[in-house]
């Protein structure tokens, strides 16, 4: 049985939505206070730079905004925010490796008494993001939903359209080719 | 851990529990920040105070402004529209032209109208040829008053001089008449006549 996620607890999403479609925009600042936590963290989890993460979850929720009225409430917002943000957050990313790399990464992790601890921890960090990152789609999507956005797989399946045992595949295969590539990176 | 750590009874099983792979993500996941600026909701809101109402359906969609890093997006979603738009009406189109060849191409080969005539017609004279041969020609000339009482042999003839007439009509029967004695085509060819007639 699937684990839910707490993005999935049952809130009629779809009447707020409404309500700010409708122009109150409070009910929007309660839904960016509900689901900024997740979506920040996402972000953080696939950049690896608190600033950078910041800036792209408040970008995913300005676009989110403007989307709103696309949004057919079949299922939690929370699952269309986090899809929204993941998918900028991949694109900032592109971007920024397509840049020149003059701020390196910092480690996401407590910053270790050891020195070269702190380097390795801060290594294998990154061989993760970028392991996650170079998956093709869809199963770079799915993996980043399921463990940077915490999404369960049905929520996973209702916010991408797909059916559940795809979504599964998806994982699955996008699973395997990350074991691939966490292999060589811990290889090299 | 992370707040749902993955089991991996989620893609049915069929997961080590111990995957290397997915070990990391999940330590990857723990180390992560659980808190959110403290101002994020502000600038969020900040910024969409500059933003007016968002549209509901299609409209939002299409009047969804760009992003600051995709300037072109507006642009590709008209392009998007529009090439839906005339790949429906061309295949539209194409589909009633094939629609239209088909319906040509087997009005052409076979001929509709003639079926269904045989069908009603076929078995009148075939019943008044098979008593003949067997019965005697008294038989046969009582049985059938309205053919002009006559015998049986008339009653044979006709289906054989009537594959001749249709020759001035069509040039296609003539050439399958003299062929075997085939009963689609010849029975379309005589029931014409015998109507006619």
């Amino acid at each position: 049985m699937a684990r839910v996620a707490w993005h999935d607890a049952r809130v009629d999403d779809r009447s707020l939505v409404d309500t700010v479609l409708d122009g109150d925009r409070d009910t929007f600042r309660s839904l960016v206070e509900r689901e900024q936590v997740a979506v920040y963290r996402a972000c953080l989890r696939i950049l690896g730079r608190p600033h950078d993460a910041e800036d792209v979850a408040q970008e995913s929720f300005v676009m989110a905004y403007r989307a709103l009225g696309s949004y057919r409430g079949d299922g939690p917002l929370g699952g269309w925010l986090m899809r929204i943000a993941t998918r900028h957050a991949f694109r900032r990313l592109g971007q920024r490796r397509d840049a020149a790399e003059l701020n390196p990464e910092i480690g996401l992790s407590a910053p270790a008494s050891d020195p070269l601890t702190a380097l390795l921890s801060g290594e294998r960090e990154r061989a993760v993001r970028l392991a996650v990152a170079g998956l093709r789609e869809p199963y770079r999507e799915v993996v980043a939903l399921r463990f940077f956005g915490e999404l369960s797989l049905d929520a996973i399946a209702t916010a991408t359209g797909r059916p559940l045992n795809t979504v599964k595949t998806h994982l699955r295969r996008g699973l395997e080719r990350l074991r691939a590539d966490l292999g060589r990176e811990v290889a090299a | 851990m992370s707040r749902s750590p993955f089991d991996p009874s989620e893609v049915d099983g069929s997961l080590d529990p111990r995957d290397p792979a997915v070990e990391e993500l999940e330590r990857y996941a723990t180390i992560a920040s659980d808190q959110a600026p403290g101002n994020l909701a502000d600038r969020v809101m900040s910024a969409v105070a500059a933003e007016p109402t968002p549209r509901r359906g299609l409209m939002a969609w299409l009047v969804t402004p760009p992003s600051a890093g995709r300037p072109f997006a507006r642009f590709a979603r008209v392009t998007v529209l529009g090439a839906t738009l005339v790949l429906a009406v061309a295949g539209a189109l194409y589909a009633g032209e094939l629609a239209r060849l088909v319906r040509n191409f087997s009005v052409g080969s076979t001929p509709q109208p003639s079926p269904s005539i045989t069908e009603s017609f076929e078995p009148s004279p075939s019943q008044s040829i098979s008593p003949s041969p067997s019965v005697s020609p008294v038989e046969s000339e009582s049985e059938s008053p309205e053919q002009s009482g006559e015998p049986s042999a008339a009653a044979t003839a006709t289906p054989r001089q009537s594959t001749s007439q249709p020759s001035p009509t069509g040039s296609e029967d003539e050439s399958k008449s003299p062929s075997p004695s085939q009963t689609p085509e010849e029975t379309d060819t005589t029931e014409p006549t015998s109507t006619s007639t």
